[in-house]
């Protein structure tokens, strides 16, 4: 449609679409067509290999376990946590979101130090821990907060009536079970959907029980023959595969996520009995100190005396600050691009940087050099520490793109349409109405793109510049030659960081939630 | 085409949602300085022809004219903002971040007022729909028919031309609803702006015309 | 101040900070472990004044992340020198065009076997690739790797996963030295054994000491770190009555296209400098000085005094890309 378009009209979206093209699809192009066409011929050779398909297997039985595993774990808490005040929710919520702020290779360590070998508990219970249970085990533990939110965001939109109504006729348990687990189902599914495609593209938990899993096969093809084009077909493969369960799955559960839709979001239980409050709460007291306190316990003994810490602290002080700046950089940066990108509404760009995730972080990272390496301003990117910020960009920056997509699309058209009518061009629109009312959704993406780029490890350890190291790539070098204290102590250190940034997004999320809605 | 005379004129408009066809042929022309009502069932596409008008949504065929410039047909469509109009929604559409008071100086700042010229008119149109003593309130914190007034307080302050009231009076009771028209009949009296209000119910308007919509998704007038 | 004038304060501050001279700088990627390799990178700038800029291998990469890059980089090279801590994978640099001669007076006194004839690479500090055994498990300890075939130690060693790191050196080592079928034959045999492969060397030492095998195949500054703990363990050179023991030494090697070729050779020199070999001997990695002019301390075994096997470097790197093509065949099913 040709409307009367001002020159910001049409130059706004074309310089935000340059800037996605720059950070995410250029550098998945450039990884994913090597010179002289190899791609091509590296990819029938793929899918024709027996191993393949083992390794997409043994992928694939974890990541159904890890997403079995996790909801069963989460949704029973997230119907829990209905029943419990607010007050306690929030504080629960928080405790138990802890699993998914932290690095997963922290939360790995932090197990390892409890049941692996030479753990606190080693001495008195023997598991078998290094293999696929163990990777499932440890991979629940981490994810299962995503099954829970999905639940209970799906819960909290059911009205309590439907639950009174069956309850005139039967036992609350029944009334549970019929009426409310149903309900909320589709969403949970959808949750245990999230795990499933998350953990297929699971690689530092994996590796560091020495599994063989498919994205192993991705590394190995990169680093152990340095066939960057064998890895970019084996990443091309497992991005065609993740697509295709997305596909499905959106496609089944579109469906059924109608019959929530209509409902007001926070619908509180009428109150429910003791027994019931009770259950809940210490069903969720249980999972967040099994899940969370009890494997950081094993962290901080292994971290003790206090001046290990204190050491850790000293030794990777320009880590930690250069992982600082980096994920404050990469954060800002996404929610920025992410809100624009939002704004714009491209159709099929979200694809695209789901892509830059799923074709995995190596791959990426030979792409980010081949596109960034170059004489002139690309150079200069390419020789400081914004190589860093731009990794952990194109990286993650499909969490926040989707998630300001989806936020952006439920804000009523409305209040868009009242500025316009009465004269307010698009850019106060924009700066006055529709930035303030997703404030909240973006403070709360910005601290989880924080924590995405605190924890990132497999594309930045290919681009981070001469006289930089990021904290999570000191770390997984500690694991090899460090005295065991230092790396639970600097564990412990990196997750206080990343929840640092997490619980202060949080609390601004509240905080700022309450002024814009009341 | 548009004569200067006419405020609105309206001809041969058509809409379709996917396979549902809300407006066809719709035809009217309101001259400067006059009422309009459009009347009609719920579902007979009042708001989407309201909506048309103010540019919200594009038209399959026909054309608008708004002071005797063109500004929608197919494929070509003059922004809302740059349509001299104001428009009061059915659902409310209030900022949720604002205060009341806030509400009309941002709209009030898109037209370049003076700051005492923008404080007397906001005094002024608060207290014709009676909600001068909620001028720092949030939506949120406003009952129903507060809302409703705020809406129209919105949408008189800034003094347009062209008024587009989508069910204005629903929330209000009568006593309020005089009040009000008889602020806007006044403005209308005054040659100031020309009105199109989409109501079901018309006994409470002694309108200048009515355009009856029917289910047959074309007009009567 | 407006955002305006403040912005343009700080590109002006940026654009003169950029064109002053600044300190002379040199850029380092090394797959030797930061905690041997940073003290001696801090030794040279103090000596020398110039800045070192390091990039570290992460364990979870072991060397190859850094080749990589180094591979990518090579239209516009961001290092100046390599120093990494085996030899092949430079030798395959070598051959993609990576690397540029450098014949250092410093590489004169180290054995012809060690170094590049046309002054591409040089080796110094080399480790051992041997066996340790936990001394409560075993009382006649293997001496051989075939020990990791006999049905005897079924289930009961341990090695690193030969596609990465020294194992890897050791692998294309032996396709080159038996030729292809012996050496798969070997691998095949060792995993129908089950023999448990682990992420590194560092896991089998951990393994071993803790007595959950028997004994393993790992490099010599593991195992000695092992000893050095106390744990009960000891090491031994294999294969003295056979093919003798693979000695990888570290490699240091001038980048072709290096940002800054002067600073690189003078760090270049430096690494070949007794001073550094004798450091590096003195640490708890035990590398064995290549040049006869470092005085070996006692616990250091003497190169002199163990039997290597004997194939040029260059045969191994032949094999390296074959090689590790069919042993990720081999371990991943």
């Amino acid at each position: 449609m040709t409307e009367t378009r001002g020159f910001g009209a049409v130059f706004f979206p074309l310089g935000v679409l340059a800037t996605f093209s720059i950070i995410v699809i250029a550098p998945l192009a450039a990884a994913c067509w090597p010179e002289e066409g190899s791609l091509w011929n590296a990819l029938p050779t793929l899918i024709g290999s027996g191993s393949t398909w083992k390794l997409m297997g043994s992928s694939l039985i974890i990541a159904t376990g890890a997403s079995l595993g996790a909801t069963l774990l989460g949704a029973p808490a997230g119907h829990a946590l209905r029943y419990v005040s607010p007050r306690v929710r929030g504080i629960l919520l928080a405790g138990l979101f802890i699993p998914m702020a932290a690095p997963a290779h922290v939360m790995a360590v932090a197990w390892i130090e409890l049941v692996g070998h030479g753990g606190l508990l080693a001495s008195w219970i023997e598991i078998p821990f290094y293999n696929r249970a163990g990777v499932i085990f440890v991979l629940s533990c981490v994810y299962f907060p995503i099954p829970l939110f999905a639940t209970l965001a799906a819960s909290r939109r059911i009205p309590p009536a439907l639950e009174e109504a069956a309850r005139l006729h039967t036992g609350w348990i029944r009334a549970f079970l019929g009426v409310t687990v149903p309900l909320a189902a589709t969403s949970t599914l959808a949750g245990g959907i999230c795990v499933l495609l998350l953990t297929l593209l699971s690689f530092s938990i994996p590796s560091l029980f020495q599994v063989p899993v498919y994205t192993s096969e991705i590394y190995e093809r990169f680093s152990a023959t340095h066939d960057a084009a064998g890895a970019a077909a084996a990443g091309l493969c497992l991005l065609a595969f993740v697509s295709l369960i997305a596909t499905i799955a959106v496609r089944r559960l579109r469906r059924h996520m109608g019959q929530l839709q209509h409902t007001p979001a926070c619908m509180e239980p009428r109150q429910a009995s003791r027994g019931a409050i009770c259950l809940a709460s210490t069903y969720c007291l249980a999972l967040w100190a099994f899940t969370t306190m009890l494997p950081l316990l094993a962290v901080a003994v292994r971290a003790l005396p206090p001046a290990a810490c204190v050491a850790a602290w000293r030794t990777a002080r320009g880590e930690i600050m250069c992982s600082l700046a980096v994920s404050v950089s990469v954060a800002t940066g996404g929610i920025v691009l992410a809100f624009l990108l939002a704004r714009i509404r491209g159709g099929m760009l979200p694809l695209l940087s789901a892509a830059a995730f799923c074709v995995s972080g190596p791959v990426l990272g030979v792409g980010l050099i081949r596109f960034w390496n170059h004489d002139g301003l690309r150079g200069m990117v390419y020789d400081g520490l914004a190589i860093l910020v731009v990794a952990g960009m194109a990286r993650h920056l499909v969490f926040p793109h989707l998630g300001l997509s989806i936020a952006s699309s439920q804000l009523p058209a409305c209040l868009e349409e009242a500025a316009a009518v009465h004269g307010v061009s698009k850019w106060r629109r924009t700066l006055c109405v529709v930035l303030p009312l997703l404030a909240p959704t973006l403070v709360l993406w910005w601290s989880l793109l924080f924590m995405l780029a605190w924890g990132e490890l497999d594309a930045s350890v290919l681009v981070a510049p001469p006289g930089w190291t990021p904290v999570s790539v000191r770390l997984f070098s500690l694991m090899h030659y460090g005295p065991s204290s230092m790396v639970a102590a600097l564990s412990l250190v990196s997750t206080l960081f990343a929840l640092g940034g997490a619980g202060g997004g949080f609390l601004a999320y509240r905080l700022l939630r309450r002024q814009v809605y009341g | 085409m548009g004569d200067s005379l006419l405020a609105v004129e309206v001809e041969g408009l058509a809409k379709s949602f996917g396979p549902k066809r809300i407006l066809h042929e719709v035809r009217f022309s309101v001259p400067a300085g006059k009422l309009m009502a459009i009347t009609g069932p719920s579902g007979s596409g009042k708001t989407t022809l309201l909506r048309a008008v103010a540019g919200l949504e594009p038209i399959d065929a026909g054309h608008i004219h708004i002071g005797g410039r063109s500004v929608s047909r197919p494929g070509f469509r003059v922004p809302p903002e740059k349509r001299g109009i104001a428009m009061t929604f059915q659902e409310g559409a209030l900022w949720p971040h604002m205060t009341a008071e806030k509400h009309l100086r941002f709209v009030l700042r898109a037209h370049r007022l003076s700051v005492p010229e923008t404080e007397t008119r906001i005094r002024h149109v608060l207290e014709v729909v009676d909600l001068a003593d909620r001028g720092t309130a949030r939506p949120h914190e406003l009952s129903g028919g507060e809302q409703q007034r705020l809406g129209i307080a919105r949408a008189l302050c800034v003094d347009a031309p062209l008024l587009l009231m989508d069910e204005p009076f629903a929330h209000l009771d009568e006593a309020r609803t005089v009040r009000i028209l008889t602020e806007i009949k006044e403005r209308v009296c005054a040659g100031r702006s020309t009105v199109l209000l989409a109501t079901h119910n018309e006994t409470l308007l002694d309108a200048d015309l009515v355009s009856r919509m029917g289910n047959a998704c074309g007009n009567e007038s | 101040m407006g955002w305006t004038r403040i912005l343009l304060v700080i590109a002006l501050t940026s654009l003169l900070a950029g064109c002053l001279p600044g300190k002379p700088e040199v850029v380092v990627y090394t797959s030797l472990d930061e905690m041997y390799s940073q003290p001696i990178l801090d030794d040279f700038t103090a000596s020398t004044g110039i800045l070192v800029k390091a990039v570290y291998d992460t364990e979870a990469a072991k060397t190859t992340g850094l080749v990589t890059r180094l591979i990518e980089e090579k239209d516009r090279p961001r290092a100046d020198v390599f120093w990494n801590n085996e030899v092949v994978q430079t030798i395959v640099l070598k051959g993609k065009g990576v690397l540029q001669a450098h014949p250092s007076q410093a590489a004169k006194p180290f054995p012809d076997h060690f170094k590049d004839p046309q002054g591409f690479w040089t080796g110094f500090a080399a480790r051992g690739r041997v066996i340790i055994y936990n001394t409560n498990l075993v009382t006649t300890p293997p001496t051989s790797i075939q020990a990791f075939l006999d049905p005897q130690w079924k289930g009961k060693a341990a090695m690193a996963r030969p596609i990465f790191g020294t194992t890897a050196t050791e692998a294309a080592t032996l396709f080159a030295l038996w030729g292809e079928e012996k050496a798969r034959a070997f691998f095949e045999g060792i995993k129908t054994n089950g023999v448990a492969v682990l992420a590194g060397n560092a896991s089998v030492r951990d393994a071993v000491a803790r007595g959950d095998y028997a004994f393993g195949w790992t490099d010599t500054d593991d195992a000695n770190g092992a000893v050095e703990d106390g744990l009960p363990v000891k090491w031994l050179f294999p294969d003295q009555d056979g093919i003798g023991t693979l000695i990888i030494p570290n490699t240091v090697s001038m980048v072709a296209g290096a940002p800054h070729p002067e600073a690189g050779r003078e760090l270049i020199d430096y690494l070949l400098s007794p001073a550094v070999e004798a450091k590096l001997a003195n640490l708890r990695s035990l590398q064995i000085p290549l040049n006869p002019n470092v005085q070996t301390p006692e616990r250091v075994p003497k190169l002199s005094g163990v039997k290597t096997i004997d194939l040029p470097f260059e045969a191994a790197a032949d094999q390296m890309e074959h090689a590790m093509t069919v042993l990720r065949e081999v371990f991943s099913s």
